[in-house]
């Protein structure tokens, strides 16, 4: 079938048209009548009765007396490849603006302590609190995925395994996991090979589509001890070569 | 339920609920979406300084949740055009006459093919009929980077509708 239509023109009919899309009432107040009630159940939690309450505090504080021995990020008990692919998603999309603002306040405040030619006999970001709120960022949403070891090691693994660390002082860029797969080794439980493809958009919007190999080994239920990537397309490269000013 | 979202809900569900179903094909999904896109807007309602339209504030909120969908879903590819989506497709354009809406419905193909940010800046530019200030906003792109996009995403457009066609009739 022939298609007529001219798109140099800005209002091309056709897409007009295409902009129509029916919803029906009903459907249209049935979700209004759902949002209502969930932002109502939301508030209805404060005037709960207060035995309940008191019930619910008391389960609340048995289970977190029960689980003082234990870390508390087990109690999500994910599988490891899904620990695996949580950790993979938060590297291997562009993130979120909170985690920018929180890297890039560290940058400038580093800039600003390491600009001046004192010689230091400690660490001086240490006690900022731009380190602070980067480390509690790092911790709130990796640390749960990671074994106590292997969490320390990935805090302090060199740049290139944080894939956008390089683009911290810009945000115009996009990065989005295609596609993942892991597979559990036939021969050792806690090892895992996994390929990833990637995309990236540069900021001059030109997009590539990478394919990164790495391994884990996940010693406890759900927690890893260690991950790595193969980047046999300098994709790190590429990415910090867009950063470079 | 808080009177400002109530209002908004009122005035911009029904194009939120359109951006989204543009995005996911289908109706059940495109309800849901628009719920949590006006419950996180509910949310973040403090927020909301007025640096864009009220339209344009929840589009970004209807994006954002979208794809968050997509990640936690994994759907990557959005869906080929196959039987299973013929009952979508009677929401399109319900009241263009059957050969335009043939037509109609091979340009959402086509727009489908393409990749995301083509893809997306299609729909704000020229189906939402968003001003490129506005689409810089949603799409968290600089305006120079939309005017880019917009040229390069109407090649790619023309190119997938010439590669289905053969020729692309500029006729009107």
């Amino acid at each position: 079938m022939a298609l007529f239509m001219n798109l140099s023109k800005n209002k091309d009919p056709l897409f007009i048209e295409l902009g129509k899309i029916e919803r029906s009432e009903q459907m249209k107040s049935a979700t209004f009548q759902k949002l209502q009630t969930r932002i109502q159940k939301k508030r209805s939690i404060p005037v709960m009765p207060a035995v309940i309450s008191v019930a619910l505090a008391t389960v609340t504080f048995f289970l977190v007396f029960s689980f003082m021995n234990e870390s508390p990020e087990t109690a999500g008990s994910l599988t490891d490849a899904e620990a695996i692919e949580k950790v993979l998603n938060m590297q291997l999309n562009k993130p979120e603006d909170e985690f920018f603002e929180v890297v890039y306040a560290k940058w400038q405040r580093m800039e600003e302590v390491y600009a001046s030619e004192t010689e230091y006999t400690s660490d001086p970001m240490e006690g900022t609190p731009e380190l602070i709120a980067y480390e509690e960022y790092i911790e709130k949403n990796f640390k749960p995925y990671f074994t106590t070891n292997g969490f320390d090691n990935f805090k302090v693994q060199p740049m290139d395994f944080h894939y956008f660390f390089a683009m911290d002082n810009q945000r115009n860029y996009e990065m989005e996991l295609l596609d993942l797969n892991i597979e559990q080794s036939e021969n050792t439980a806690t090892n895992y090979s996994f390929t990833a493809e990637v995309e990236y958009t540069d900021p001059d919007g030109e997009s590539n589509v990478y394919n990164l190999t790495g391994r884990a080994i996940v010693p406890e239920q759900g927690k890893i001890g260690q991950i790595n990537f193969t980047d046999a397309n300098e994709f790190q490269q590429k990415i910090s070569d867009d950063a470079t000013p | 339920m808080n009177q400002q979202i109530e209002n908004y809900y009122h005035e911009h569900s029904d194009r939120v609920y359109r951006y989204i179903f543009l995005l996911v094909r289908n109706k059940e999904n495109a309800e849901d979406l628009t719920q949590e896109t006006f419950y996180k807007a509910h949310k973040g309602m403090s927020s909301f300084n007025g640096e864009a339209s009220p339209a344009t504030w929840l589009l970004k909120i209807a994006r954002n949740v979208t794809f968050d969908y997509f990640r936690k879903k994994r759907i990557i590819q959005f869906f080929s055009w196959g039987d299973e989506h013929d009952q979508e497709a009677s929401s399109i354009a319900p009241d263009a006459s059957a050969e335009k809406k043939e037509q109609i419905l091979e340009l959402y193909d086509a727009i489908n093919r393409l990749k995301k940010d083509y893809r997306d800046v299609i729909i704000l530019r020229k189906i939402q009929e968003f001003p490129i200030k506005d689409t810089a906003y949603i799409l968290g792109w600089t305006e120079a980077k939309v005017k880019t996009k917009s040229g390069r995403a109407m090649e790619a457009l023309k190119q997938e509708l010439a590669g289905k066609d053969g020729v692309i009739h500029e006729s009107f």
